[in-house]
């Protein structure tokens, strides 16, 4: 029986024995890895400061930066309860901070995420390990806002600006209030900013009364009133509130600007005055007056002859950066138009003889006397027989003579000392067909009369042929001394005749090297000296010798006359007319005149500049 | 125990207790190599799923086999018997670092029962030489342990599987007889098929437990001289 048992018994062993012999494994797969703490991790909240105001009820995105590393979670704490956590797995993630506090109020929110170690460990990719980062914010809530459009009120009074703006009671929580401006296209500066519940205003300390933008910007505040976020603005126009201008003529002849005073007189430092010359572009700033009281202005050395567009501007005491010409110009200055000059006569014919009379002509058949001195017409000498052609004065003002028309027609001969009118038919004196208005008288009556290129000298006194003398051509001008004695004809050259025995006798001609005559007359003190304007030199010549007496350089392009009982020549450039004494050729004044008028033409007798369309201006 | 298993066992001490002619018992010792091309699969797709790096330390080595047959001559060049053997093996991926651990363990054993035809192919005196071509089953046991723990924290699973196949063993053994005593080394290849793995409910999966691999050692037992 026990051998019976022995082999079950053993193969029951092995069997076990077997078992027992299952494969063991071993073997392990160790990393030597470190956790390295993260360095420069920031929280931030995006759009947001450390100071995040929420007024609605929405959520705010909080971004981790941790370079590679991962956020794993992150619970959110105000005032130090925790109110949230969640496990996420990236490194931006939203919060609603609202939805745990939602009464107005200032809070301590803290943002605490947890990121991993980066390591690469097993914990680390399980996220069972990691660093804890924590970044405190200032939570203010503000909720129940309305909306609104800040719609500003001006109040204009006590020589300000007063810029208002009221917040309806339903919107809460606008603690603080921006007030700027800007005038055309400059940028809004701030001029005021406010603090305070629903009623704000300010001062503008640079308001003059120009059109421009006020901008309201209003911010939303902690009950505490520290801690502001910016809610709506508003912009709205205010109007012109400028000096109304008007403006008159000087004694001078200069305009005369007046204004009212400015309406905002703790703002306003001065008045400022432009021009701009009609038809031209240019702004000119004239003048300014610093005393806000002083309302008048007289534009000396306004171009004459002219006319200007006139502004007058209050400048700010403290001149803002857009305070430019330009824009004092358009937006800070009303305008007015004013003509340069005293009312005159126009005239056609200008005649200065030596003495106080003017003599000049504006309708086809009067021939005016004019006195320098008191401003009056003292005679008017009328060519009844038909329109005059042209007239001419003696120097000293003894004679005038009248070519009554152009062909077949008087001479008028007048004494203006008797006033005594002569005709005399021009047959008698050019003879039959001739025609002729270029003339000139001397004070004894005698004549030079051009007719072609013929000159006639006649006694118109005595009504006496005297001679006659053919030019080489066709003469333009002709002009006699006061003695008689001295004739000039300009006959493509000048020529210079004496009259000698009855006869006229060539003493100079201009053929030669001379340069350009621009003028040439007789001294009506000296009938012997010629007066000569040869390029930029005024020479005194003696008409004998044709020695130079005296001469002076004139740095004029144009010599308009010369008043010889006043000592002074006119002469003008493109840009000014001058005065010089006629003696030494010192320049005693100049000012601006129009360089456009085609048909340019100024005249001077005694202290007063004419303009033949009407204008004058005394100068002296 | 599986009932199958004792079966076999008695089988064999029952024929040891009879009086046989020309029969032999003999133990064998070897070393056998595993395929196990499944569950090598399954550890590369564990080791690239794993979110951190792990290693497979041990990937179903080559092992020590243990086992014996029962055989009878049946003619000069014949023999047939029965043959048992005990194989186990298995794999680990691992990784440890200083944040925890992670173990994934898989231990296979297997008992493999067949059927011995051994056919003479050369002998000179007490030495001979045999080709045999052995069929039979394999039956596997596969247990699974995870475990992973990081901090303080330890998580562990286990759980079985089984599988049973079909193998076939082509060998070759060279013996020595010395009276009663007979001892000698073999060299064969085992080829295992089906052994489709299974859980504990009876819910088959697509894997199999492939023991094929080279098989080799020596054995020594007990040998009847004819009478």
């Amino acid at each position: 029986m026990r051998l019976h048992r022995f082999p079950i018994l053993f193969f029951l062993f092995c069997f076990f024995i077997l078992n027992s012999c299952e494969y063991k494994l071993k073997g392990d797969y160790f990393r030597n890895l470190n956790a390295i703490p993260p360095s420069n991790v920031l929280i931030t909240i995006s759009g947001h400061s450390d100071t995040l105001i929420a007024t609605t009820n929405e959520s705010y995105k909080v971004q981790v930066s941790c370079g590679d590393r991962i956020t794993l979670f992150y619970r959110l704490y105000i005032d130090g309860v925790q109110k949230h956590f969640e496990s996420v797995s990236s490194n931006t993630f939203y919060i609603n901070p609202v939805t745990f506090t939602n009464m107005d109020g200032v809070y301590k929110m803290t943002v605490e995420a947890g990121i991993n170690t980066g390591s690469g460990s097993i914990g680390d990719v399980l996220g069972t390990e990691g660093y804890l980062i924590s970044k405190e914010f200032i939570l203010v809530v503000l909720n129940g806002q309305g909306t609104f459009y800040p719609n500003q009120q001006f109040d204009r009074t006590n020589g300000t600006l007063k810029v208002i703006l009221d917040v309806p009671s339903n919107i809460q929580n606008v603690k603080k209030v921006t007030f700027s401006k800007s005038v055309a296209s400059s940028p809004y500066a701030v001029f005021a900013t406010v603090h305070g519940t629903n009623h704000y205003e300010a001062i503008d300390a640079s308001y003059v009364g120009e059109s421009a933008n006020f901008s309201v910007q209003t911010y939303l505040g902690d009950p505490a009133g520290t801690i502001f976020i910016h809610f709506v603005n508003g912009s709205t126009n205010v109007s012109y509130d400028l000096p109304e201008i008007t403006a008159g003529v000087s004694n001078r002849g200069y305009p005369l600007l007046s204004w009212d005073k400015t309406h905002y007189t703790a703002n306003c430092g001065s008045y400022r005055i432009y021009a701009k010359p009609n038809g031209s572009n240019m702004i000119e700033l004239l003048g300014s007056v610093s005393n806000i009281n002083d309302t008048m202005f007289e534009a000396a050395g306004a171009t004459f002859p002219g006319n200007y567009l006139f502004h007058v501007a209050p400048v700010p005491i403290q001149v803002p950066s857009y305070y430019t010409d330009a824009t004092a110009w358009t937006l800070f200055s009303r305008e007015v138009y004013s003509v340069v000059g005293l009312n005159s006569f126009g005239f056609d014919r200008f005649l200065t003889p030596n003495g106080s009379f003017i003599y000049y002509t504006n309708s086809p058949d009067v021939i005016y006397e004019y006195s320098a001195e008191t401003g009056t017409i003292t005679n008017e000498i009328n060519t009844s027989s038909g329109w005059f052609y042209t007239f001419a004065v003696s120097p000293n003002g003894k004679y005038l003579l009248a070519a009554t028309g152009a062909s077949d027609f008087s001479y008028l001969f007048y004494d203006l000392t008797t006033k005594q009118s002569t005709w005399i038919l021009s047959s008698v004196v050019i003879g039959a067909g001739a025609h002729t208005g270029i003339i000139s008288v001397a004070d004894n009556g005698l004549s030079s009369v051009i007719t072609g290129n013929k000159i006639v000298i006649y006694d118109f006194l005595h009504q006496v042929p005297i001679t006659q003398q053919v030019l080489p051509m066709d003469a333009d001008r002709t002009v006699i001394s006061a003695d008689g004695q001295y004739i000039f004809a300009e006959a493509g050259y000048l020529y210079l005749y004496k009259f000698v025995s009855g006869a006229l006798q060539q003493k100079w001609s201009s053929s030669g090297s001379y340069g350009t005559i621009k003028y040439y007359t007789f001294y009506p003190s000296q009938p012997s000296e010629a007066k000569i304007f040869i390029n930029q030199t005024f020479y005194t010549k003696n008409c004998d010798s044709w020695a130079t007496v005296n001469s002076f350089a004139l740095n004029i392009s144009d010599l308009r006359n010369i008043d010889f009982t006043n000592g002074h020549i006119l002469g003008s450039t493109t840009t000014y007319f001058m005065v010089f004494d006629a003696n030494t050729g010192s320049l005693q004044f100049q000012n601006p005149t129009s360089p456009n008028l085609t048909t340019f033409d100024l005249r001077i007798k005694k202290n007063t500049v004419y303009h033949y369309g009407g204008k004058k201006l005394i100068i002296f | 125990m599986p009932r199958y298993l004792l079966f076999v066992l008695l089988t064999i001490a029952a024929c040891l207790h009879t009086h046989a002619q020309q029969v032999e018992l003999m133990f064998t010792a070897g070393m056998g190599s595993y395929s196990m091309g499944d569950m090598k699969k399954l550890n590369s797709g564990l080791h690239a799923q794993v979110p951190f790096e792990t290693k497979v330390t041990t990937n179903f080595p080559m092992t020590l086999q243990l086992g014996g047959n029962f055989a009878v001559q049946l003619s000069k060049i014949y023999k047939m018997g029965i043959k048992y053997a005990y194989n186990s093996t298995g794999s680990r991926v691992a990784a440890s670092d200083y944040s925890g651990s992670y173990r994934f363990d898989n231990v296979i054993s297997g008992h493999t029962l067949g059927m011995i035809n051994s056919f003479l192919l050369y002998d000179h005196k007490a030495f001979r030489v045999d080709i045999q071509t052995n069929i039979g089953i394999v039956a596997s046991i596969l247990k699974i342990n995870e475990e992973l723990h990081v901090v303080d924290t330890t998580l562990s699973s286990s759980v079985h599987y089984s599988s049973v196949g079909v193998f076939f063993e082509p060998m070759t053994e060279a013996t020595y007889q010395w009276k009663y005593l007979k001892a000698g080394i073999f060299f064969g290849y085992f080829v295992n098929a089906g052994g489709r793995i299974k859980n504990e409910k009876g819910e088959r999966s697509n894997s199999t437990i492939n023991w094929s691999g080279f098989r080799f050692g020596i054995e020594i037992g007990i040998h009847q001289i004819n009478r």
